[in-house]
């Protein structure tokens, strides 16, 4: 384990269109002891932002405007130049259907961080970043880290990806 | 463990030719120096009061955005987006500020604005519920939160309803 001020070298970066909820998450991450925390109003702000300054955790609100964290993470992943496609980032939001975690996941977002945050629940998520580093995969159809967290050997390639929607389209049958 | 599965013919043994597979990047582990232990509860109570203390700063802005909502639901040009956005705001900020009560209330609104699309839901209605969140910031927590209980129980009828 770490000793000392693990957060002290890290950097971040808080993408939210409410000041108070960047103040909370700023003030947060400040208190477990990072040094350097930057904000930005929405996601055109922070991926200029990202284009000048490295960045080693992103944290972005879901909903935003004109650029929302969805299009954020994908502009992230899909950068050529100057961005680190591969740059963690969390997803947060108060809205927390299946269907957006998906659409966040899928969009590339390495975590989902469901508002109303506590300060546990902020220092876990970042904790699973730094901790458990995944894959990162690029294909045509996706850029991101492996969306795939368990680690099954005895599932390989694109028969791994086939089997695992059987398993969950089995799971989803109520026998 | 060994694949026991019976081998098809053509099945991939591994990723395609046109899918890179970067290995786990450790520069953060390496950064932080380490394995980060977990949080301990002192810690983690001296933040949740320090969330507290910035939520306490924030309450008079809360307010004014509940007001700003019942305002603009009561403009007939104003877009369902932009409520939608508002009460989204609100949303987050009334949990996170300890306004259990209306940000539930929100979350309801939003819920009921997400159901109707593409539609827009009725504005007298929109008009009602964005008026009962200013109210709820204005009243005792407990009647608030019996106010919201009705709210919600009412907006998840209406969504129930319209599936």
């Amino acid at each position: 384990m770490s000793a000392g001020a693990p957060f002290e070298k890290l950097s971040f970066l808080v993408v939210d269109d409410s000041r108070h909820m960047r103040l909370v998450v700023t003030t947060l991450l400040r208190s477990f002891g990072s040094s350097r925390v930057e904000g930005a109003r929405d996601g055109a702000e922070a991926f200029d932002l990202m284009t000048t300054h490295q960045f080693d955790i992103v944290l972005a609100d879901y909903l935003m405007v004109p650029v929302d964290g969805l299009e954020f993470v994908r502009r992230v992943r899909q950068s050529t130049a100057n961005v680190d496609a591969s740059t963690p980032i969390i997803m947060m939001s108060g809205l927390t259907e299946r269907r957006r975690i998906e659409n966040a996941r899928d969009a590339g977002a390495n975590e989902f961080l469901a508002k109303p945050m506590t300060a546990q629940t902020l220092f876990d998520r970042v904790v699973q970043v730094v901790n458990h580093p995944r894959a990162f995969i690029r294909s045509p159809n996706y850029i991101g880290p492996d969306r795939r967290r368990r680690d099954d050997p005895t599932k390989q390639g694109l028969a791994r990806r086939w089997t695992d929607r059987i398993d969950s389209e089995m799971e989803d049958i109520e026998l | 463990m060994t694949d026991t599965r019976p081998h098809k013919k053509g099945r991939a043994k591994g990723p395609p030719a046109d899918v890179i597979i970067s290995a786990p990047d450790q520069r953060l582990l390496k950064k932080a120096g380490g394995m980060i232990a977990p949080l301990p509860p002192a810690s983690r109570l001296t933040l949740e009061y320090r969330i507290e203390l910035l939520t306490t700063r924030f309450l008079p802005e809360y307010i004014t955005m509940a007001a700003e909502l019942r305002e603009v639901a009561r403009q007939p040009d104003t877009t369902i987006a932009k409520l939608f956005d508002l009460a989204h705001d609100l949303r987050g900020f009334g949990v996170n500020a300890g306004q259990r009560a209306s940000g539930d209330m929100c979350k309801a609104l939003c819920d009921l604005i997400d159901a109707f699309q593409p539609n827009a839901p009725p504005r007298n209605l929109v008009c009602l519920l964005a008026e009962a969140i200013y109210t709820a910031t204005q009243t005792s927590t407990e009647e608030a939160e019996k106010a919201a209980a009705t709210f919600v129980a009412v907006v998840q009828s209406t969504i129930t309803r319209l599936n």
